[in-house]
């Protein structure tokens, strides 16, 4: 049972974990909290609902094209709404993506209408059984592709030119302008890339759990602890983060029962907050050198 | 003639004139009987008060076709005024002092929804107008010693007794029940009359669990159901909770010999999303269109479906069935009282019994439906069909259920 334990949490914390890496970059970057982020990975999963009901694509294989799908959204918000309020109050930007939130939600359910959805495939039900231990194939993809994509995410900031001129951007905006860098550009590369990542946790969400316009709130508050816990900023402080919340839900909910789950993840939240704001990988400074 | 006087005589004036046009009004009210409904037509409830104000339309539709009601040898048309209280309860409340006070209704159809309608009720007390709400049926509501409202469904805490009822004449009968479900207010009244019921039917309950409304994912009940292994399994939640449910109990290998769910398995959401593993699967139903019960405007339940979908253009379901069994229901209380005094006709409510093609009824001083029942559904093959109580059933159950891989 405890190995059971361990498996669920890891498997669905991996998950977590991919989910926050988009929004939490945004807000270290950009000193954004996207409320929108629910949405978008609820947009990603309707892409691969789309891709797989009626072209018959695998669901994984749809992951590219939700990925684009996304990065092009989270870019031409950032250019054509977000970028105009950078210089203005957190408030304002609250207040905006919470309204796309609204409509991207409102949005979907005009589109698609308030039912239910799943993408089932022949391997959606099966699970690999070592040693009584059930892992089941769909969350073991997830898990894995989660952490591969976090990889990616984490090569294309530290190894590329774009990675790395975002990143100065978000350290210093007015010297990175000194050096040619166009923050605005910067800005908006790195939305369209947390974006894309929640594409990507959308795609892999679907498999796992029922399609619906509203499926993004119920994980944004997971996202904000992940986010926290982790370091804002962070993206191998998301994963790590996200695995350690999955165990902890997974551990409070069998032994103290489902509904304080909550209650003990939001309660470590508190705690986080107290003990180490900055999170477990943050810095004081987003792109600060340890 | 001073400003003063030219005022008073334009009061007098106006005064008149608004008598007449009262009196006017009221002589022409005087032969339509105004129904009051605040039903949801947006937000969350949308889809279902959409529905069940069609089936108060379809009964006012098929009543005035008729001729109307006959009351103490006069003949009235009906008249349902319906507004949207947007799914929400302060809304509805107002909405149904506005129907009272304003529009003058006699009766009221009941909101959807028990939160909705515990704020309309104790509106509809005070004016002491009769609320027929067959969509309301949270037990508390009909705890408080409410004299105004009444509801032909079957209470919330019976939402899965139906299954256990089932479950008690097979043989060997299955010992161990385990009952999830959402910590809400509905699925919780359902879990709690569940378990209570199954220890009387002698059952033993191994476990209980609650998951937060919305929770994410059910690994952890499943984990916990699979350690204790029950012979079934029972759960109080929505559609979107239970496909999740089922969907990890299959991947984590867990299997009973019953799923039984309080909510109907015949909707397309539930059978598209879970595909093969929703076979055998049960569910429980307010009402199916296969029931053979028979009123004076339906023979049975299935020329009320196909009526519905000939005005509507789409399938009734239960919410609908309800509203126009609200109709019946206040109608036959009508006729009944020969009257349209609110305190007559609700005193002839509590002596009426009878069927509708939506089930038997006869009420209680609370304002429930002793003879309500519900169905149990379950998926053959990935058809839904009627398998208890038997007097219904158009399928002999399958039992213990395959388990799907």
């Amino acid at each position: 049972m405890v190995g059971q334990i361990i498996v669920n949490g890891l498997l669905l914390g991996g998950l977590y974990g991919m989910a926050s890496i988009g929004f939490s970059m945004v807000w270290g970057i950009m000193g954004i909290i996207n409320l929108a982020h629910g949405s978008f990975i609820m947009v990603g999963a309707y892409v691969t609902f789309v891709a797989f009901t009626y072209f018959g694509i695998d669901p994984i294989l749809s992951i590219p094209l939700s990925m684009v799908v996304l990065f092009c959204l989270g870019y031409s918000v950032q250019t054509l709404l977000l970028n105009r309020l950078m210089r203005t109050s957190l408030l304002l930007s609250l207040a905006l993506t919470f309204g796309l939130d609204l409509v991207l939600i409102n949005l979907a359910v005009l589109i698609f209408s308030a039912d239910l959805r799943s993408v089932n495939t022949a391997y959606s039900i099966r699970s690999l059984a070592i040693g009584g231990l059930l892992i089941p194939y769909v969350r073991l993809m997830a898990f894995t592709l989660a952490l591969f994509l976090a990889g990616a995410f984490y090569l294309f900031f530290n190894r590329t030119k774009a990675g790395q001129a975002i990143l100065a951007t978000a350290l210093d905006k007015e010297v990175a302008r000194l050096m040619g860098i166009n923050p605005f550009r910067c800005y908006a590369l790195a939305a369209g890339a947390g974006a894309a990542l929640a594409g990507a946790a959308g795609s892999l969400a679907s498999m796992l759990f029922p399609i619906s316009p509203s499926m993004g709130t119920s994980f944004i508050g997971s996202v904000f602890v992940v986010t926290v816990l982790g370091g804002i900023g962070s993206i191998e402080g998301a994963v790590y983060a996200g695995l350690i919340y999955g165990l902890i839900q997974a551990f409070a909910a069998s032994y103290f029962g489902v509904n304080y789950q909550e209650i003990v993840a939001f309660s470590m939240f508190l705690l986080i907050l107290l003990l180490r704001p900055q999170g477990l990988l943050g810095k004081r400074f987003f792109g600060e050198i340890s | 003639m001073t400003n003063r006087s030219m005022f008073y005589l334009a009061s007098v004036f106006l005064v008149g004139a608004m008598s007449f046009a009262i009196m006017g009004a009221t002589a022409r009210a005087a032969d339509i009987i105004k129904i009051g409904a605040p039903v949801s037509q947006s937000g969350t409830f949308a889809r279902e008060g959409q529905l069940l104000r069609d089936g108060y339309e379809l009964w006012k539709d098929k009543v005035n076709a008729a001729g109307g009601l006959k009351v103490a040898g006069k003949s009235y048309k009906v008249e349902v005024i319906s507004y949207d209280d947007e799914s929400n309860a302060q809304t509805s409340a107002t909405l149904t002092e506005k129907l009272i006070t304003e529009d003058k209704v006699q009766f009221l159809f009941g909101p959807y929804s028990s939160g909705i309608a515990n704020a309309t009720a104790a509106i509809s007390e005070r004016y002491k107008v009769l609320t027929i709400a067959p969509m309301a049926t949270a037990n508390s509501l009909y705890a408080r010693g409410y004299q105004y409202i009444f509801t032909p469904s079957p209470l919330a805490n019976t939402g899965l007794f139906p299954i256990l009822n089932l479950a008690r004449e097979i043989n060997p009968k299955p010992a161990t029940v385990a009952i999830v479900g959402p910590d809400d207010l509905f699925p919780n009244i359902t879990a709690d009359g569940a378990r209570e019921y199954a220890t009387k039917l002698g059952f033993k309950v191994v476990y209980t669990g609650k998951y937060p409304k919305g929770a994410p994912d059910l690994s952890s009940v499943v984990t916990s159901l699979k350690s204790v292994d029950p012979d079934i399994v029972l759960c109080s939640g929505y559609s979107q909770d239970s496909i999740m449910l089922v969907k990890t109990m299959v991947e984590l290998h867990v299997k009973p010999k019953i799923i039984g769910l309080a909510t109907a398995v015949g909707v397309p959401d539930f059978r598209n999303a879970l595909g093969a593993s929703a076979d055998d699967i049960m569910g429980v139903d307010y009402w199916v269109p296969t029931l053979k019960y028979s009123d004076s405007m339906f023979k049975n339940s299935a020329q009320f479906a196909q009526e519905f979908e000939k005005r509507f253009g789409m399938k009734p379901t239960f919410h609908a069935a309800s509203g126009t069994a609200a109709g019946l229901v206040l109608e036959a209380a009508i006729e009944e009282a020969q009257s349209l005094d609110g305190t007559k006709v609700r005193d002839a409510m509590l002596k009426i019994k009878g069927q509708t093609f939506y089930g038997k009824y006869e009420f209680t001083s609370k304002g429930t439906n002793e003879l309500a029942t519900l169905y149990v559904s379950q998926i053959l093959k990935g058809e839904p069909k009627i398998i208890f109580p038997p007097a219904v059933a158009d399928a002999k159950y399958v039992y213990p259920m395959s388990a799907a891989q």
